[in-house]
């Protein structure tokens, strides 16, 4: 039996999900005004929060075994996700065609990504693990990408790969509490900016990020969503060529710059490896 | 994951989104037949959902070319059969309208947090300073992307 099959008897899981799931929706969605801002707090945040909460060891509601259990599933549940996705752009489809110069050329955002991260990343002291940590927000493409390019058992590996586990852990949550914030304190952007922006994570990130922005702007919420969603599509396509050729070259630029003298990491013979893992 | 698996998992999946949508939409205020209805509402769409679904992971099947996870061609087809013009667009734009898209993020992201725990292993042995660095990766990838958006809505109107 493998672990799919194992996560799918799992009722421990199922059961969990769904009083997980109930709660979070009968607690709603959440206003709080702190400071100049408006935090908005939505049930996905509380679901996903509390089920990280069963996982405290302490608390002894689930394994280990569990815990890889339950993640073996997540891919799957992604496809309602983009389904739903689908047919949010579909009805708008002419007026994300629109957006499309923005869309596209929001991509260079990933110059912000390099220009904040970089210099706080040589700060706090890491060396070529800031290339791999701050060229890109390190979802799953980008992974491949430092991958290829430096062997991800390497500094640079090691940097892409710390971030993207803290986008898996405190991603969606972080990105909520930005948008929410942002869009409260910062009246120069306008919602479709913001939601364009959402799109730049993960399509878990991307929601929790657009979730708050819905709640604000109700009338326009299928716009917002529309744009997110077509961004997150956008990014997919060009944010490959955007990492390759602008923000690594850049990064690795600033790294320099930044006194970090150590040479780039080269991977391990690559025909090795794969050799190895055919067999 | 083999289809089979899948069929079982997005049965059982889409059970937690119907009903995560049903107590999100308050389903159960009006008594037990209003109830029952509310829920029935909304089971059009979900079917219209595991439709695009299996077609998604049909089309990613018969491809030659294997660059594409099944979840790109889910999502476009999705977004194709919802264009107005699409025979029968509008009738499966107001079915699937009546599962709320935020709600349906709530049992997606409740697995994720059951299985977030081994990760907080792994940023441990990471350590704190590059949590620090993602965090602010996060802001500039965003304002970034904002700023650019803005600039470009702003000289295009």
């Amino acid at each position: 039996m493998d672990i799919v099959d194992k996560a799918i008897r799992n009722w421990k899981l199922h059961v969990l999900a769904l009083v997980l799931t109930v709660v979070a929706e009968l607690i709603g969605a959440k206003t709080f005004k702190v400071g100049p801002g408006i935090l908005v707090l939505v049930p996905l945040l509380y679901s996903f929060a509390l089920g990280a909460l069963c996982g405290l060891p302490k608390l002894k509601i689930l394994k280990r075994d569990d815990m890889f259990e339950a993640s073996s599933l997540v891919g799957v549940t992604f496809f309602f996700l983009m389904a739903r996705y689908g047919t949010l752009v579909g009805p708008s489809f002419w007026k994300v065609v629109e957006s499309g110069p923005a869309l596209i050329l929001q991509e260079f955002g990933n110059l912000g990504t390099v220009f904040f991260g970089v210099p706080i990343a040589v700060l706090l002291g890491l060396k070529r693990e800031a290339v791999g940590a701050a060229f890109s927000n390190a979802r799953e493409p980008n992974i491949a990408i430092i991958g290829e390019k430096y062997g991800l058992d390497t500094p640079e590996g090691r940097g892409v790969m710390g971030v993207y586990v803290t986008g898996t852990v405190f991603g969606a949550v972080f990105c909520s509490l930005l948008s929410s914030f942002v869009a409260s304190t910062m009246p120069f952007f306008s919602p479709q900016a913001l939601a364009m922006a959402t799109g730049t994570g993960s399509a878990g990130m991307m929601t929790a990020a657009l979730a708050p922005l819905v709640e604000m702007y109700p009338q326009i919420q299928d716009e917002l969503t529309a744009l997110a969603a077509a961004s997150n599509m956008f990014s997919g396509l060009d944010g490959v060529y955007m990492c390759v050729f602008i923000s690594i070259p850049l990064a690795n630029w600033l790294v320099r710059k930044m006194g970090v003298t150590d040479p780039p990491s080269v991977p391990a013979k690559a025909g090795a490896q794969e050799g190895g893992k055919k067999q | 994951m083999k289809y089979g698996q899948m069929a079982v998992f997005l049965m059982i999946c889409g059970l937690q989104i119907l009903v995560g949508n049903w107590v999100g939409a308050k389903g159960w205020s009006g008594g037990a037949a209003a109830a029952a209805q509310a829920f029935a509402a909304s089971i059009p769409g979900f079917l219209v959902l595991l439709g695009i679904i299996a077609g998604g992971v049909f089309i990613a099947h018969i491809m030659p070319w294997k660059g594409l996870p099944a979840v790109a061609y889910i999502v476009t087809l999705g977004c194709v059969v919802t264009i107005p013009g699409f025979p029968g667009s509008e009738i499966l734009t107001a079915y699937v309208s009546k599962i709320s898209f935020i709600g349906l993020c709530t049992p997606i992201l409740a697995y994720a947090g059951l299985a977030v725990g081994k990760d907080i292993d792994a940023l441990k042995s990471q350590g704190w300073k590059i949590v620090v660095v993602g965090l602010f990766v996060f802001v500039g990838t965003f304002i970034g992307s904002a700023v650019i958006a803005e600039v470009v809505l702003r000289i295009m109107n």
